[in-house]
Formats: structure tokens, sequence, C-alpha cells
């Protein structure tokens, strides 16, 4: 009976989820360009993959992203849930505000930041006020990646700010009261009490952001116009793997650049697991 | 019509209604009977430069239904720029399912298509219906041949001209468009002023935009029979010296350094007092920049000649195509001498026939007098299968680190030289 149940979502799963991931690993043995037969050729796309400065390229690029993105989108989002969590005015509005970039979507975002981060855009504008002359942020191969990890972090803070404050709420009030009653100040409770019950809250935050950073896509896509440009500098590995299979007709690459990134995700998940995933002892 | 430099805006339109289209078109019904006489559904795709292209191929088709009551055609234009639309084609020719006729573009995916067979040659069909092949430019029609046969009827096509600001040249008291190389470098120096964002030239460097100062020099991309590339060839190394020294110079800048996403928008928003572009820019100043005071004119003469590059699109039937012959009465329909003249007098785009140059149409617009003069000295080419990366990537990069003087022109060209040749040992 539960497995009749659940029947529906495995085959579901396994359709569209599980069978072309198992696909990919398969094609990943094959040259093959979508449109001509198959042909296989063992382990030379992986060859090919690892000796390609492009492919290092998407992984310096894929690894600095995640690297800035994370730590600081989840320091971000921690940082407003507290300040949300106190009794302030126009509380509501705030958490609705600071939610919204989650539910919108990544292409219209990334539009208005195109024209947020033009020559002669928001920005720019803002930092002429104050006597800086703003770079040519989506032109300039040293700012273009930036300027997309500035963006995604204002994306994503917001969800992750909702996930802490569920996790806030969890924190049993008494435990705050007790070490008030014992002298501890604002700043101490923070770092003794909140940080370390948020453990399990973290844990799923640096989960999610990890694997939501590994597969930026969107937002290098829609900013560089599919190219990863300017001069690479926004190849992420998920745009390379679409490059190669959609754009370039070489699937077999495409499928051996995404089983290295299921390789690297799993490694970097499986870390995290070990240094946040213990369970808390109070 | 093909908007080469358009991509980044159209692409972002494409992602968005990619999976839209995705899901219209493969849910579009084909009830497909194949008994002659009984009426039968073809579907036609291309891209589309703007709304207006697809408005009017729509009037267009209203008129074949007409002629031929029994052929009812789908038309299911793909939004985005032509490789976009090439990558949504590719997984419909994947799915089994491409459209019957499409838009078969003069570069990226074209000549894969053709060495595939993914589209049917129409000899037969153009033998058996008549139709006058040999009016067509010999230049436009070759980009669509392989092994002496033909895979497409060129519709329409545009070759790169020289649009000036005719309000800017008058002010710096500038008589007429540059003729010669020196000319365009005086001009455009008298042009720049970099204080108000104001540059001589403004064009995105792909390499769509610079061959052709390779051929004007007497160079080229590959041989004509493209089995080697040609760029480090002395003449090639003079026409690309003197592209990237126009940037150097600062006379000449790309697109984003005035906050444009491409060169026609940086004319039209007055950033540009030149800009080389192909006849799509016509409709889009039209529509977007109505106050710009312009005018066309043929490109500067280089060493050699003032040769420009010809961007032809062409009608194709796909292997998918249930009724080949329904198919091809559509495309005879639209680009025959009367079908070519009823597009012709749209607006969108030069003609491929030589025989319809002197449209009165043409006469009466004048902006249009240095697309046509330009025409008879350009030429169509497109590289050989597998250069899309190549292509739209790696020599887009070389050049963007020749003009911000990281590397010498010829590093430049040494580097795509031997990054084309590798591609060519491997195939």
């Amino acid at each position: 009976m539960g497995i009749a149940m659940s029947l529906p979502a495995m085959i579901v799963l396994f359709l569209f989820t599980l069978g072309p991931a198992i696909y990919a690993f398969f094609l990943s043995f094959f040259s093959w360009s979508l449109l001509n037969k198959m042909q296989y050729v063992g382990l030379s796309n992986f060859g090919f993959i690892f000796t390609s400065p492009l492919f290092w390229t998407a992984v310096f690029n894929t690894a600095s992203f995640a690297l800035v993105v994370v730590p600081t989108q989840t320091l971000v989002a921690l940082g407003i849930a507290v300040l949300l969590n106190q009794n302030l005015p126009a509380r509501g509005f705030l958490r609705l505000a600071f939610f919204f970039p989650a539910v919108s979507s990544s292409a219209v975002i990334s539009i208005i930041f195109m024209w947020i981060y033009n020559k002669f855009g928001l920005l720019n504008g803002a930092l002429g006020v104050l006597g800086i002359p703003g770079p040519n942020w989506l032109a300039n191969p040293f700012f273009a990646l930036k300027a997309i990890m500035m963006m995604n972090i204002w994306t994503t803070s917001g969800y992750f700010m909702v996930v802490f404050l569920a996790g806030l709420q969890a924190i049993p009030q008494e435990i705050h009261d007790a070490a008030w009653v014992d002298g501890a100040g604002s700043w101490y409770r923070f770092t003794r009490i909140t940080v370390p019950l948020l453990k399990p809250t973290t844990f799923f935050v640096a989960i999610m952001g990890v694997i939501g950073t590994m597969q930026m896509f969107d937002q290098a896509f829609i900013i560089s116009g599919g190219t990863g440009g300017p001069l690479n500098s926004t190849t992420t590995l998920v745009l390379l793997i679409y490059q190669y299979i959609f754009s370039y007709g070489q699937v077999g690459y495409g499928a051996a650049v995404t089983v290295i990134l299921f390789v690297f995700t799993m490694a970097v998940t499986l870390g995290v697991n070990k240094w946040l995933g213990k369970p808390i002892e109070y | 019509m093909q908007v080469p430099v358009h991509r980044a805006t159209a692409k972002v339109v494409a992602l968005c209604g990619l999976s839209l289209i995705v899901a219209a078109s493969s849910a579009s019904a084909r009830t497909v009977r194949r008994v002659s006489g009984k009426p039968v559904t073809i579907t036609l795709s291309g891209w589309t430069s703007s709304p207006v292209e697809a408005q009017l191929l729509t009037k267009d088709i209203a008129g074949f239904s007409k002629v031929y009551p029994n052929i009812h055609v789908l038309y299911r234009p793909i939004s985005g720029s032509g490789s976009t639309y090439e990558t949504v084609l590719r997984t419909r020719f994947v799915a089994g399912n491409a459209p019957d006729v499409i838009y078969v573009n003069n570069g990226g995916e074209s000549s894969t298509f053709m060495a595939n067979h993914d589209l049917i040659p129409l000899n037969s069909y153009i033998k058996s219906s008549h139709f006058t092949i040999g009016d067509f430019y010999k230049s436009s029609l070759s980009l669509f041949e392989q092994g002496g046969k033909i895979y497409g009827i060129p519709k329409d096509q545009s070759p790169l001209a020289l649009f000036y600001n005719t309000t800017m040249f008058a002010k710096a008291g500038i008589k007429h468009p540059p003729t010669t190389w020196a000319q365009l470098v005086t001009d455009a120096k008298l042009l720049t002023n970099p204080s108000k964002h104001i540059y001589g030239l403004i064009n995105s460097v792909q390499e769509p935009r610079w061959a052709q100062f390779l051929s004007e020099a007497g160079g080229g991309v590959m041989n004509p029979a493209m089995t080697k590339f040609t760029l480090t060839s002395p003449a090639s190394v003079r026409g690309y010296t003197y592209f990237v020294d126009l940037y150097k110079r600062g006379i000449a800048t790309v697109p984003t350094t005035v906050g444009a996403s491409w060169g026609g928008q940086a004319f039209g928003m007055g950033n540009a007092a030149m800009v080389l572009s192909g006849d799509w820019l016509n409709p889009f100043l039209k529509q977007t920049y109505p106050g710009i005071h312009y005018n066309t004119a043929v490109l500067p003469k280089g060493p050699v000649s003032n040769v420009s590059l010809t961007f032809p699109v062409a009608y194709g039937i796909t292997r998918d195509s249930r009724n080949p012959a329904a198919a091809w009465k559509l495309i005879s329909y639209l680009t025959n001498q009367q079908g070519m003249t009823r597009w012709m007098n749209l607006g969108l785009a030069l003609p491929t026939r030589r025989s319809l140059v002197g449209l009165p149409y043409f006469k009466h617009h004048t902006y249009i007098h240095g697309l046509l003069a330009q025409l008879p000295h350009s030429l169509a080419w497109t590289f050989p299968p597998g250069f899309v990366q190549f292509s739209s990537t790696t020599m887009l990069n070389q050049t963007t680190l020749a003009i911000e003087g990281k590397e010498s022109p010829l590093q430049a060209l040494k580097n795509m030289q031997s990054g084309g040749e590798a591609i060519l040992k491997s195939r």
C-alpha cells in the first residue's frame, strides 16, 4: 500500500530527475552532436575537459562565486533575521520587502540589474554623487562576476532570512531568560545561545547555498547574453554545460562537465555535512 | 533579415519566451494528410528581427492561402536572434518534429544542418517548377549550396554599409561620408568627443563586424575553398590592425562604453557618429529613435577594395517535413519574382534577386541607397561545421584583448589562426 501511494511521485522522480541524471552519466562516454549518430569514446571526453583551459576558468568562476556568495548571504540573512525578530515598527512590511526578491523571476531581476549596472545606470549614478567614478560593471571582466555576486546575494538573502527567522523562533525563550538572569549581555547571548542553537538552520542554509551557487546559470546567461563574457569571466560550470550541449553541439563534453559538477557538489556537501551536520547537544 | 548585433537583448527576450514557445510549437498539432488534393498543413518557423517582421509575414502568408486553399500554413516564429533560434531548432530536429519550412541563417549552424542532411536538396523542385534560380546573386545562393545541391532559397539579405549621422557630420563641417580608410580615421577623429560620450564609430567587435576589413586589404579569414585559415597573411594582418587601431586611438569604441547593448542602439542614442550595420537598423531607428537624422553610404575603400559582408537568409525544407511538395509551393510563392517584390515593398531587407535592385520602393527611400550600392561589392560566407564556439567566443575574446591593448593585433590573429587550424585538423 505504501509503495502504491508513493508510486506516482516515484515515477515522476525517475522520469524527470533520476532518469536524466543517469542518462547524463551515460552520455559522458559518447561523442554526439544531437544531430548525428552517437559514438562511444570511452573517457576521452573527460580527458578533453580536464585539459581545457575554459573548463578550469569555469571551475575558478564557480568556486569563487560560491566562496563569496555563500558566507556573505548566510551572514546577511542571519543579520536581517535577528533584526527583524525584534519588536521593530513595520516589521511585517520589512520582512515582506526582504523576501520579495526570492519570489521574483530571476530573469526579470537580471534585466533590472542590467539597467542598474549600465555604464550610466543607477549604481554608477549613485557612486558619481559620492565622487567615485563607477566602472563599466558588466563589460569589464574584473567586475562582471562580482556584479552578479552582489545581485545574487541580494536575491537569495531574503529567502534564507525567512529560514533563519523560523529557526530563531524555534529557540526556547527560557534559555535566553535564564542567561539574562545570570547576567549575560545581548552579544554574549547571541554568540553563545542563538548561533549554536541555530546550527541545524545554518547547516540547511549553507547546503542550499552551496548547491544553488554551484548551479548558477540563469543570471550569468542573461547578463552575458549566453556567451559567458566578457572574456569568459562569467562562464560558470552550468553555463558551460549549456553551451557545450545546446550551443556548440558537443553533448559528450557537456555531460562530462555535468558528471564532474555532480562529484564536486557531492564532495562539498559531504564536507559541510561533516562540519555542521552533527546533532546539537544542549 | 538578420540582427547579428542585437543578440544580448534578443537572448533575454528569448529566454523568457523560450519555454512558452517550445510548449506552444510542440502542441501545434500538425494534421498532415498525404493524399494529394486533400488539405494539408505545413509549419513555417523563423526568428523575427522585430514584431513588424512577424506581422508582415503573416500578411504575406494570408495571400498564399488564397492562391492555394488546400495548403494551410501555420506560421510559428521562434523568438530570439539567429543563434538562439538555432538552439531551439536543434532540439526540434532531435525530437523529429522540426517545422516544414525554416529560415536558414547565414552563419552559425547552417553549414551543419546542410552537412547532416537536416535540410533536403531543392534542385528537383527548382527544376520541375521552372523556378528562375539564375536571377539570384551567386554570392547569396552559394551560401546555401553544398556539393552542387541547393538547400535554401535566399529570401532577402543585407550587406554591412556605413550609417552616418548627418547632423553630426554637418556640425563638424564634413560634407561627404568617408570614402577611404584614411578619411574614415580623419572624420572619426573630428567627430569623437569622449567628454560628451560621442565616438566616431561604435561597433561591437565580433568577427562579422571586422572580417570585411581583412577582405578590403586583400586578405580574409579563410581561403575560398575553406581548407585553411588565412588570418596571419600580410594582407589580413594589415586589415585587422587598421580595425584594432581605430579602437586603440579612441576614435571607435564598443557599445557598452556608452551604455548601449549594440552599435545600432548607440547610433540611435546619438553617441555614435557612424556605425557599420545592415538594413535591419532602418526599421529599428524608425521605431525607436525617429528623431535621428542619418544616411547610408558604401564602406570606405581599403588598400584593395571596399568589399563588405552580406547576410542573406534563406528558406529551407527540413527532413522532417511530410509535405515537401506543399512546402516548396510556399517557398516558391514567397521568393519568386512577384513574391520577393511584395516582400521588398514592405521595406525590411534587400533583394537576393538581381532583377529587383531597381524597384521603385528603393528609389523613394534614400537611406537605402548606400546599402543598395554596397550590394554588388559584398561577399557572403560562413564557417564550415564545428566553428560555432570558435566564431562566437574565441574570435570575440581575442579581438577584445587586442582593442584593449592587452595583446598585439598580430598576436590575436596568431591565436585565432592556431585555434581555427586545430579545429580544422580535428574534424
